[in-house]
């Protein structure tokens, strides 16, 4: 009876805040943290009142691309929607708009899938899917076949990095290298497995983000000087949020880095087809590493989430592993299989887009046209970004060489981190939701750069492309008049 | 050079078993563990060329409906889709193929799906699917409102679990409670948070499976001896692999055990819909607590794999909380944003399911055909099932009460269990091998799953359509009497 009382003043609960362990209260995962919070706030209050300078929030936060408006593949939303209602096919009147060959390759995926799509698949996923993510990756590299039993698919790429995080890290002790700045699902989730991030900063040079193996070795002999036992580098390239290209003497650099130092290799390349400077491409590190005649140990992420395809929701992605060893394979495809198995949506997603229409076919036309326009479109918003950002206040901005982020460096004065602290925020999550309840657009806050007076934070380059301009100058003003009220006093 | 030269010369790799934490190496996930790994050996050999005593394998291992040629909802399918492809909803003649209903559905959903499915929904799930589920909610209990933001939609019932467990486990002496047999998930993700888990040995009388509040409460003394901190108690209603249908009189006394306990119930139901026995109904947790009035802490689970519409590989499933301190819910909230959110289509398929047509709605006639008919089939499988295998020798199966398993137990001679013991395996993981090489099913030993100590189960699912049935159980009683015949002692 007391249990009760005590229960009802929610004093005597059995899980609480204290009861919860650390490494899940310090796990932080800014771009979906308290800014959002609080735009889910003003995005309800807006439908009450009209006490907002903007009338709709715009959610620059997170690469999602179809949230704004972008279109998806037909290829990829008739070839869904043939495998998961195959009735279709016998509708004379709806069949007619489908050209033949999505409906060949629906029929074909359908006869090497038993039961259909309401079946679990293999834990790795499907073998005709794995199969042509190895065909994508043969033909993508050039350098010799790739296996379909080292590739495992996942929901997104997300959970096949939690999957090796969980295999690498084993103690307290261990350490995991990661780009600052960087994508914050890393520092999640090595704070979640009680492991330890080591950070290594990105170079910011004459409007350029570039990775320096410098960087990288001070950060190691530092953690390694702490006790520090380092296991693994993450690389993000195309980069999260930097946007940078590394250019393959770049990519060796790295290689040899982790076999010098004994390290496992994460190559996080799920915007391997977001590349907007005419003068770079996408290599992979797989690539690399099999030119080198390296037996460095290898994860390859890739996602059907950004591209040109863009089906966030839909949730594919797969990893692939190469010189991993077998036994520790088995334990990280037993890791996978606890889950049973991904989406089976996302894994056919993954298998049209990686296997599309070939020159000759009907779909072939009108998927082309789709992704150049989609990728054109990202192009002309990147530059864009790029040259508005440089025209304001206090802001520099670096070119946006691929993925889907601006990452402008803001300088402040020192009246505006004392402003901060009064409102108890650092300076960066300040400057952000003050960005928010003027103009409505949200940001991701990304924390101090070296210079402390500085600060990053990381907005996409997508939206509407009819307020995509405006929406830049509205930022303008309340980036400028910021600046302006919390100007020093010399 | 010459230094860099012999390191790489003499470098073992970075990621070995060595290297690999204990926590994941205990890990097991017997469901798709070796014996699946030797079938797949063996299709590959039946591909060279060699001989087995049957054509093809057949999968009693998993829980997996579809894959064994249970039809999808034509409603689901529909809306699915059209949500999907929505350029079907500009064609003019899809009205001749598609009821009026879900094509209203599929654009009503559209409509509060910003971006549609390829969008990243938000990170709780879409707020209209988890309105559909909390009105599910009120309408299943009838003990009051169930808000959609207690509501977290996951990818099947898997990672909703996942989440409740790294909530539970926050220091290496904490323990949660499970039955055995059980869902061999729970054992394993306790194993890898590196917590303790409790077991309590579920009571097999009289032909049924039974939960029994003295041996939970032994196993929580005992545990507490250890030093070990009993956090939470996982109780699968309807039971994995057991079957049993819990009455409400035990649910209460379990509610009872728990406030007694300090346990926050984790309440597995995605078998809900999945009960075969006329005398039995499921009632949720969340009635029983709301029905006592009082606080316990709730984490319920659900999926859209199982029940009649197992739709296994779309991924949906959800959790509701209950109960639950609100600074715990905002942590709960950031681990499943990591993730970023759930398969929309997941999302969209629990909508339709929760929401199904209703009995004046034109797609309702052939919702209804489809649910009873599969439903049926189930049932009559279940008793099947459960009738042959207490014909075969040394085997007794308990009533199938509802899920969708049957957990016969097999008495095994000292001659098998020292033969399994020569090849380093348990006598009922070299009972489903020899069955596995002899008939070709698939079945998960008991030892995945847990059981008495010096008895032997095994998990075949009641999935296997009706036309094969019979022949193929009785296939398995050719072997199993076969193989008591050999190694009798």
């Amino acid at each position: 009876m007391l249990r009760q009382i005590l229960k009802n003043f929610g004093s005597n609960k059995v899980f609480t805040l204290n009861s919860i362990g650390d490494h899940i209260k310090s796990a932080d995962y800014s771009i979906r943290g308290e800014v959002l919070k609080k735009a889910q706030e003003i995005g309800q209050e807006l439908c009450r009142s009209q006490i907002y300078p903007f009338k709709s929030l715009a959610a620059c936060n997170m690469g999602n691309p179809q949230y704004l408006g972008q279109k998806p593949l037909t290829w990829v939303r008739q070839g869904l929607s043939l495998v998961v209602n195959p009735e279709l096919l016998d509708y004379p009147g709806l069949i007619s708009q489908y050209p033949s060959d999505i409906i060949d390759r629906s029929k074909y995926l359908l006869n090497c899938i038993q039961g259909g799509i309401g079946a679990y698949s293999d834990s790795a996923g499907y073998h005709v899917v794995r199969e042509s993510i190895a065909k994508y990756i043969e033909q993508r590299d050039s350098v010799g076949p790739s296996n379909p039993n080292d590739i495992f698919t996942t929901n997104g790429a997300s959970p096949s990095i939690e999957i090796t995080l969980t295999a690498i890290i084993d103690s307290l002790n261990d350490g995991i290298m990661l780009p600052i700045p960087q994508y914050s699902l890393y520092t999640a989730l090595i704070t979640l497995n009680k492991g330890k991030s080591v950070g290594y900063y990105m170079n910011s040079n004459n409007g350029f983000w570039s990775m320096s193996i410098e960087e990288m070795q001070k950060a190691l002999s530092r953690a390694r000087n702490d006790g520090v036992n380092v296991k693994a580098v993450v690389v993000i390239n195309p980069g999260n949020p930097t946007g940078q290209v590394l250019d393959e003497e770049n990519m060796k650099d790295v290689v040899r880095f982790c076999e010098d130092n004994r390290l496992v290799l994460l190559a996080d390349e799920v915007y391997q087809d977001n590349i907007y400077m005419p003068d770079k491409k996408f290599t992979s590190f797989r690539k690399v590493v099999i030119q080198m005649n390296s037996d460095l140990e290898l994860f390859s992420f890739h996602s059907l989430s950004k591209g040109f395809y863009g089906e966030c929701g839909i949730r594919g992605g797969y990893m692939e592993l190469i010189n991993i060893d077998k036994q520790a394979k088995d334990e990280i495809f037993k890791l996978g299989s606890l889950m049973i198995c991904s989406s089976t949506f996302g894994q056919i997603g993954m298998e049209l887009v990686l296997n599309p229409p070939s020159p000759s076919q009907p779909s072939y036309q009108t998927f082309i046209q789709e992704k150049t326009e989609i990728l054109s479109n990202l192009k002309k918003n990147a530059e864009l970004m790029h040259a508005l950002f440089n025209t304001m206040d206090n802001i520099t901005c670096n070119y946006i060489e691929g993925a889907m982020y601006a990452m402008p460096c803001v300088r402040v004065s020192k009246k505006a981190i004392q402003a901060a602290k009064n409102a108890n925020l650092p300076v960066d999550k300040f400057y952000v939701m003050k960005a928010l309840e003027e103009t409505g657009i949200i940001l991701a806050p990304f924390g101090y750069g070296q210079d402390p007076r500085t600060f990053h934070f990381r907005i996409t380059i997508m939206s509407p492309e009819e307020s995509f301009e405006d929406l830049l100058l509205s930022f303008k003003v309340f980036n400028d008049n910021f600046h302006k009220q919390y100007k020093d006093s010399t | 050079m010459f230094s860099y030269l012999l390191q790489r010369f003499y470098m073992r790799k970075v990621l070995t078993l060595d290297s690999i934490g204990e926590n994941v190496k205990k890990a097991e996930y017997a469901v798709r563990g070796d014996i699946l790994k030797k079938a797949h050996e063996i299709v590959e050999n039946i591909a060279k060329g060699e001989k087995y005593p049957f054509k093809t394998l057949t999968a009693c291992n998993i829980g997996n409906p579809q894959f064994l040629g249970q039809k999808p909802l034509t409603w689901v399918r529909q809306g699915l889709s059209l949500v999907i492809n929505p350029k079907l909803l500009d064609n003019p003649e899809l009205s001749s193929y598609y009821p009026p209903d879900i094509i209203d559905r599929s654009k009503y959903l559209l409509s509060r799906i910003q971006g549609g499915v390829g969008a990243y929904s938000d990170s709780q799930g879409l707020l209209v699917v988890r309105e559909s589920v909390a009105k599910y909610i009120e309408t299943r209990d009838n003990v009051g409102p169930s808000d959609p933001a207690d509501i977290f939609t996951t990818n099947g019932a898997s990672p909703s679990i996942d989440i409740a467990l790294t909530i539970a486990i926050s220091s290496s002496q904490d323990g949660v409670m499970i039955p055995i047999p059980q869902y061999p998930l729970y054992n394993a993700l306790i194993t890898i948070k590196r917590g303790h888990p409790i077991g309590y040995y579920m009571d097999s009388s009289d032909g049924y499976w039974s939960l029994s509040i003295d041996e939970m409460q032994r196993s929580v003394d005992l545990a507490k001896k250890k030093n070990i901190k009993p956090r939470a108690l996982v109780v699968i209603n309807p039971g994995n692999p057991t079957g049993q249908v819990l009455s409400e009189e035990n649910m209460r006394q379990i509610v009872e055990f728990c406030e007694i306990n300090n346990l926050v119930i984790l309440a597995d139901e995605v078998y809900q819909d999945n009960v075969y026995i006329p005398s039995k109904k499921f009632t949720s947790f969340r009635k029983i607590i709301r029905q006592m009035g009082t606080k316990t802490e709730l984490f319920s689970f659900q999926s859209l794999s199982k029940g009649f519409y197992g739709e296994c590989g779309i991924r949906g499933g959800y959790m509701e909380i209950l109960n639950i301190d609100n600074q715990v819910k905002s942590q709960i909230l950031k681990l499943a944003s990591i993730m970023l959110c759930s398969s929309t289509l997941g999302q969209v398929g629990i909508e339709l399911v929760l929401n199904p047509p209703l009995e004046k709605m034109p797609s309702f006639e052939k919702y209804d055909i489809e649910k009873n008919e599969i439903l049926s089939a189930l049932k009559r499988k279940a008793l099947l099932m459960y009738e042959l295998l207490n014909t075969m020798d040394n085997i007794t199966c308990n009533y199938v009460e509802g899920a969708m398993y049957a957990m016969p137990c097999v008495t095994m001679s000292q001659k098998a269990i020292d033969e399994a013991r020569k090849i380093g395996v348990t006598a009922d993981k070299f009972y489903v091998m020899k069955a596995l090489e002899e008939t070709g099913i698939i079945l998960v030993p008991g030892s995945g799953f847990g059981q008495k100590p010096g008895t032997f189960h095994f998990r075949i699912t009641v999935l296997t359509p009706e036309s094969s049935l019979r022949e193929l159980l009785l296939s398995f009683k050719n072997f199993n009497n076969n193989f008591h015949k050999q190694y009798r002692d």
